[in-house]
């Protein structure tokens, strides 16, 4: 296994002759909890997507934990959880049977599963609304539904994408309470605006400028 | 997990959501009914229509309806973002798209249940006929369909314009599923032996052979962008 959790060495993405991120070479080990800042079009949402296996870099190499986000997709996937911008959450479904298809799509058994999802559920406290359609869940209850999603396989890196946005004090302190009980020995990234929450929640922040990384502080 | 395992459970969990919908199967049954009574009404069935024209209107109805399962396929996992969620997952691309064509098969298949008795009482599609023979190849031909569709459903889905790229994409592509399965239907109507027809079910064998193994090679790059 790779000393880092994850590894990148010039990854770039362009999208025509758009350059969303220019280059990026970084280490991360496990267990790092990282803030991803910058301004928007800054290229952290699409670092984050790399990393997360949603976008293909246009150049370069990323590894989680040692696997190639290319070329062993499959295997990153596993040890991977993302939230992003938008819900993964399905709107006719419920709370329950969403997280009960991506349970079974991560091979967790049926027994484990009913277990895992009262955990995880409990951890975000949704229990009053596990069999609640999600489409009648407000954005803050939403975005806690996505967390419970993330948390079902237990990721090893858990990548958040504007984890704060939209949502209300307690939902924050909420979110963050469950990502250090869960997220517990995991390496974390992720992205905000919100310079201070970040500060107080990571032990290392990343800033983007135009592509690139700006600034990289207080990692180990 | 095995492929037809991941497939099977994107199907059932694209069921689940249909059935939540229910006024969209029920649309796709009311155009089939519809159509049936209006194509029956124009022709004069089912005293005045031929058998070319009652398998051509089997495939005209299938066709159109399976334009509408399509449109909400892949697109409506785009619109809503929940694409990025099948991205999360630890599966074989082509199980996403299998679980699709899954999907599509069995709303079609749905869509045949009403149409086939229909047909037999406003078409002029005769029951003795050789039913079984005739839902052979109907569903043979549905099969292809939705494999198909479902490919275009996907390569079309990060477009604006979907919903008119979906239908003139999906034209050109269909029509070698289209006219020997029309064909097929016609040779079955008419009361001719398998071997008659026979070539027609083997040219949309090779055609579904063909679409699972360009899919099988494409479909990962369609889907992550």
């Amino acid at each position: 296994m790779s000393e880092y959790a994850v590894e990148c060495k010039d990854i770039a993405k362009n999208y025509g002759h758009i350059h969303a991120l220019r280059s990026v070479s970084l280490k991360i080990k496990p267990g790092e909890i990282v803030g991803v800042l910058g301004h928007n079009g800054a290229g952290k949402s699409t670092f984050l997507k790399i990393v997360g296996t949603q976008l293909m870099p246009s150049r370069g190499t990323a590894h989680i934990l040692g696997k190639d986000v290319e070329r062993q997709r499959k295997e990153v996937r596993r040890i991977v959880g993302f939230l992003g911008h938008l819900s993964f959450m399905y709107d006719e479904l419920t709370v329950e049977e969403n997280l009960q298809f991506y349970g079974q799509m991560f091979e967790i058994n049926q027994v484990d599963l009913k277990n895992r999802i009262e955990e995880v559920v409990d951890l975000v406290d949704l229990d009053r609304y596990r069999a609640v359609e999600v489409k009648k869940l407000s954005h803050g209850l939403r975005k806690r539904s996505d967390l419970a999603r993330i948390f079902l396989h237990s990721p090893k890196v858990i990548i958040l994408d504007e984890p704060f946005s939209g949502l209300d004090e307690a939902a924050v302190k909420l979110l963050i309470n469950s990502l250090k009980s869960q997220g517990e020995g995991a390496t974390i990234l992720l992205s905000s605006h919100e310079f201070d929450l970040v500060k107080g929640t990571c032990n290392r922040t990343m800033v983007f400028r135009d592509g690139r990384v700006a600034s990289d502080t207080g990692g180990s | 997990m095995g492929l037809l395992q991941e497939s099977m459970q994107i199907a059932r969990r694209d069921l689940l959501i249909e059935s939540r919908r229910a006024y969209e199967i029920l649309s796709t049954i009311f155009f089939t009914v519809s159509a049936v009574i209006l194509i029956s009404i124009s022709w004069g069935a089912p005293i005045s229509i031929t058998i070319e024209e009652g398998a051509a209107a089997l495939w005209i109805i299938i066709f159109f309806t399976s334009i509408l399962s399509f449109t909400t396929s892949f697109a409506r996992e785009m619109d809503r973002g929940t694409i990025g969620g099948l991205r999360t997952i630890p599966c074989t691309p082509f199980a996403i798209l299998l679980g699709k064509v899954i999907y599509t098969i069995v709303l079609l298949l749905l869509v045949l249940v009403v149409l086939t008795p229909m047909s037999i009482v406003f078409l002029n599609i005769q029951p003795t006929a050789r039913i079984f023979e005739l839902l052979l190849v109907l569903v043979v031909g549905i099969v292809n369909l939705a494999f198909a569709g479902s490919v275009v459903s996907s390569i079309v889905m990060y477009s604006e314009g979907k919903t008119l790229l979906l239908p003139f994409l999906l034209f050109p592509v269909s029509m070698p599923i289209f006219v020997p399965a029309l064909l097929a239907s016609e040779k079955v109507l008419r009361g001719l032996p398998f071997t008659d027809y026979s070539a027609e079910l083997r040219l949309l064998g090779a055609f579904l052979i063909l679409v699972i193994m360009i899919s099988v090679f494409a479909f990962e790059a369609i889907l992550e962008e």
